[in-house]
């Protein structure tokens, strides 16, 4: 919804109050999202510790979720300050909140991802930043496609 | 600023002298119970009496010249503070196991 | 585990989080056009109380839990490394970070309305403040490190 907002507020070059008001509340509601994202993963953790569950904490997969939340994190950030196109920066955010969400449904599904022909912590999460970061160049290109739809 | 950046270097100070140093480590034990424990009171003692002295030192005093610079001192020792003491404890794990 | 020490863990943890969020959302504010300076005197004196908070319910467990009932089983595991290092690490550079954010607080609550017009103190600030929600964020991997040694 950034995404679609952004463009349509950007169409002509200039950003209204109002348009500047519902994407704050957008903001807001993705922080709040992140907020809340990354309280509920910590109680899982905290879950699996109170359950003699810790090898959990040693999950590749797991690490890598936790990889994808600092990018959003740090994204954030470099938008705010203007060191990240937006270009970048919305392929980013895109892609890792759904990154975490791909993630967690290959984890609950016990598939690996490995592509490294290796089970170990190192391979299994190189695979999963690697199939990340394919991911965040097509969603650079799934977003640079509806930002055409939306600016014709 | 200056007594959180001293309570930084304190704090690395008595982590690794007590580190290599195990009466140092056994009388902050002794005195508080445990040496992470005997640590914090210090910091704050430290920290608590030099931001008193120096605010009354220098509240009449105009600081904001100097004041971006004590900020990055801080940043700075903070830094440094924490790099030293993980390259200190691989250092120990290495030479001991 | 006792239910008085969970709940130190526990409070230790989210507090600890908190602390790192509150922190970010100075980071945050302080890059905005305008500074919204009244939400950073909140974030920032949030997020030095979150983090004394956190650092006494932690230091509870960690003296009177975690030294004889979770290091011994760490220390002859298979990880080690994840006490030996990452804890010895943790609990000395987590040591820093509430002197560091209450310096942080009173230079926002005294000189917070300046920081627009001084380009200089608010860069030196928002590096401050990064370097806090850092160190924060490495303190808290370095918890679940830790944690996810103790079989």
């Amino acid at each position: 919804m950034i995404e679609v907002h952004l463009n349509k507020a950007l169409q002509n070059k200039e950003m209204s109050l109002d348009e500047r008001a519902i994407l704050g509340t957008d903001y807001t509601m993705v922080r709040i999202g992140l907020v809340l994202g990354i309280l509920s993963g910590f109680g899982f953790l905290l879950m699996y510790k109170f359950t003699g569950q810790t090898e959990r904490l040693y999950d590749p997969m797991m690490w890598a979720k936790l990889t994808m939340i600092m990018v959003i994190a740090v994204n954030a950030v470099l938008l705010q300050a203007r060191k990240m196109s937006l270009y970048w920066g919305a392929a980013l955010s895109f892609t890792s909140w759904w990154g975490v969400a791909l993630i967690s449904v290959l984890k609950s599904n016990g598939d690996p991802i490995n592509f490294f022909g290796s089970s170990s912590f190192l391979s299994t999460y190189a695979s999963a930043i690697s199939l990340y970061l394919v991911l965040v160049v097509l969603g650079a290109v799934v977003l640079d496609i509806i930002r055409k739809r939306i600016n014709s | 600023m200056i007594g959180a950046l001293l309570a930084s270097v304190l704090i690395l100070f008595l982590t690794v002298a007590g580190e290599l140093y195990s009466p140092l480590k056994n009388l902050l034990k002794d005195l508080h119970y445990h040496h992470w424990v005997g640590k914090g009171i210090w910091a704050v003692i430290l920290f608590v009496v030099v931001t008193t002295s120096l605010y009354m030192a220098t509240k009449d005093q105009s600081e904001s010249l100097a004041l971006n610079r004590l900020v990055n001192w801080l940043s700075y020792t903070l830094v440094f503070a924490t790099v030293a003491m993980f390259l200190f404890f691989m250092y120990e794990y290495g030479a001991h196991h | 585990m006792e239910t008085l020490f969970a709940v130190t863990l526990i409070a230790h943890v989210v507090l600890g989080i908190l602390g790192v969020i509150f922190c970010y959302l100075v980071v945050l504010g302080l890059l905005k056009k305008t500074i919204p300076v009244k939400m950073l005197k909140w974030s920032s004196f949030l997020a030095f109380g979150a983090y004394m908070l956190s650092w006494l319910s932690g230091g509870y467990y960690y003296v009177f839990y975690y030294g004889s009932n979770v290091k011994p089983g760490i220390k002859e595991g298979a990880y080690p490394w994840a006490h030996l290092v990452f804890m010895e690490a943790k609990e000395h550079i987590f040591l820093m970070i509430p002197f560091a954010t209450f310096a942080l607080w009173v230079v926002l609550f005294t000189k917070g309305e300046q920081l627009d017009m001084d380009p200089k103190l608010k860069t030196s600030v928002v590096w401050l403040a990064a370097v806090i929600t850092i160190l924060a964020t490495i303190i808290t991997l370095s918890g679940i490190i830790i944690t996810g040694a103790g079989r």
